[in-house]
């Protein structure tokens, strides 16, 4: 489940931590890092946009209704994102068990991305879709929001060891598809 | 992987966040989105709270209404139709504790007024 914590801790993130406090902080926060948070979301997505928002809709309401409480343990930004990969894992999930109730079977995950484009941000795009989902995360987090592996690595809720295997193996599997 | 290497699929990724960032919906719609799905969500809490105590009220509305009191009373009144069989012949005499030095014949009523 989200990291929850019945008061914030005090760091040397205390900026950050602070944010915890109030209400108008904590959407100020997310308005500063929403960008970054659709982003993040449409990749845990599948890049499927109405997903997206819906993801990120529903960790707004955590997030504003106190449910996901930010503990200062990590950047704002990163806690944000561990928010936002577990949301989409859960609502990932219920769809997979709404489309098995209604004897539906799930599309293929890895197959043609929505609104499909021509180049080289296509090619991206393809060569993303194609990689295990731990690759496409942790690349993801490293070139797109800029965070050390460290840091991805507590985004995706794994060790740094683990982490750092799947970025070599990722930016391999990258460098092979967009030769 | 080099660092040129490295530096390229930066650039890729560092475009798609531009085409990303085009396309994103507002920050304020997605909030108020989210506020929305706190009130629907509100109000399911407060249906689902409501209905434990909506069947109480139900069930013991149904209970009140069984326990009327017409219900013994007319219990009390109902006889069998089969009630007359158990009427024999001498009853009376099973009913009184006979006297001694009297006729048991005389207690009963029937046979004083009737004919010798």
């Amino acid at each position: 489940m989200l990291s929850v914590a019945t008061r914030p801790m005090v760091t040397e993130r205390s900026d950050a931590a602070s944010l915890a406090l109030d209400e108008t902080g904590l959407r100020q926060a997310l308005e500063a890092h929403h960008l970054e948070s659709y982003g993040w979301a449409l990749s845990c997505c599948r890049r499927r946009r109405e997903e997206a928002e819906n993801v990120l809709q529903l960790v707004y309401l955590k997030v504003l209704s106190g449910k996901a409480i930010f503990d200062g343990r990590s950047s704002f930004k990163t806690w944000l994102l561990a928010v936002i990969r577990k949301t989409a894992a859960y609502e990932h999930r219920m769809e997979l068990l709404r489309r098995l109730r209604l004897n539906q079977i799930p599309p293929a995950l890895d197959g043609k991305l929505p609104g499909e484009q021509s180049g080289v941000e296509a090619r991206l795009k393809e060569a993303l879709g194609k990689l295990p989902a731990r690759q496409r995360e942790v690349l993801q987090l490293v070139f797109y929001h800029d965070l050390s592996i460290v840091e991805a690595a507590k985004v995706m809720g794994v060790g740094i060891g683990s982490a750092r295997t799947h970025y070599e193996r990722g930016k391999e599997q990258m460098r092979r598809r967009l030769a | 992987m080099n660092s040129q290497e490295d530096n390229g699929l930066r650039t890729h990724f560092a475009n798609l966040r531009e085409e990303d960032r085009r396309e994103a919906p507002d920050f304020d719609r997605t909030a108020a989105a989210a506020a929305a799905l706190a009130r629907r969500g509100s109000f399911g809490w407060v249906a689902l709270a409501a209905m434990p105590i909506l069947a109480i009220a139900v069930m013991f509305g149904w209970r009140t209404h069984r326990s009327t009191d017409a219900v013994p009373r007319e219990l009390a009144a109902w006889t069998s139709p089969t009630a007359f069989l158990l009427e024999t012949p001498g009853k009376q005499l099973l009913n009184q504790t006979p006297r001694l030095g009297e006729p048991l014949i005389r207690t009963l009523p029937a046979a004083q007024d009737g004919p010798k």
